[in-house]
């Protein structure tokens, strides 16, 4: 397979994540993984977008741009998403525990854990004024 | 996302069809809190149309079932592969009464 680099660039409100997340599926779907490791990529680019939004954008964010990035290495596909939030690593954050009972249960967190479940990899770095969450799903497994 | 609610017997059917996420979630949200407020207090929430759920949606079943847990319950009826999926990965598959049909999800209650 040739190398592969896709762009899309929206505005962070809440109802421009419909266009990116058809833009992943679009490319994962493109390159051949499986329809769950699709749902997989869609489910995880909504969480992590939502998140930039909701709190790095702190849903004022109509002027600030979210950047997606698709690119295919050898084996697998990668997704990198820039904001210009605040300097944020989510991945920091503990997780929240699924096995707690319903009354303690946490109501955030979620959406960065079910990221790190459903993709192969996930890595933030801290790029000038950008915050760069990187999620790979690798080809041939779910 | 659509949501229909419908009554039968004491139970409240809420059949949701669409996708679920942070863009819309809150209508869902407020059609549960809805019904429990008259005090309906036993729901089924039927997912069979539903393809796609995130967290988002999650949170607004969490917190309704919250509301309702002592006073009646909030059971799930047919998620799909995709829905059931993200409920396991939250551990809410051992919190919610999850039935394969609506009708059984509302004799369920009988």
């Amino acid at each position: 397979m040739s190398p592969l680099e896709n762009r899309l660039t929206i505005m962070g409100r809440l109802d421009e994540i419909a266009q990116v997340r058809d833009f992943v599926t679009a490319t994962a779907r493109a390159i051949g993984l499986s329809e769950q490791a699709i749902h997989h990529c869609e489910l995880a680019i909504d969480e992590t977008c939502t998140n930039i939004i909701e709190h790095g954008y702190q849903l004022d964010g109509s002027a600030k741009p979210i950047e997606i990035i698709c690119e295919t290495a050898s084996d697998r596909l990668v997704i990198h998403i820039r904001d210009q939030g605040p300097a944020f690593n989510p991945l920091v954050r503990p997780d929240p525990d699924p096995t707690t009972d319903l009354e303690e249960r946490s109501d955030g967190g979620w959406g960065i854990y079910f990221t790190k479940k459903v993709m192969d990899d996930v890595q933030y770095l801290r790029d000038g004024q950008f915050n760069q969450l990187t999620l790979s799903k690798r080809f041939g497994l779910q | 996302m659509n949501v229909n609610v419908s009554k039968d017997n004491k139970t409240t059917l809420i059949e949701v069809s669409g996708r679920i996420d942070s863009t819309n979630a809150n209508q869902l949200g407020e059609a549960l809190m809805s019904e429990i407020n008259q005090g309906n207090m036993q729901l089924v929430v039927d997912l069979g149309s539903v393809d796609y759920m995130s967290s988002a949606g999650l949170r607004e079943i969490v917190s309704a079932l919250k509301k309702v847990r002592g006073k009646g319950d909030l059971r799930l009826a047919q998620p799909s592969e995709r829905v059931l999926e993200v409920l396991e990965m939250a551990g809410l598959d051992t919190i919610f009464q999850i039935f394969p049909d609506q009708s059984l999800a509302i004799s369920s209650y009988s």
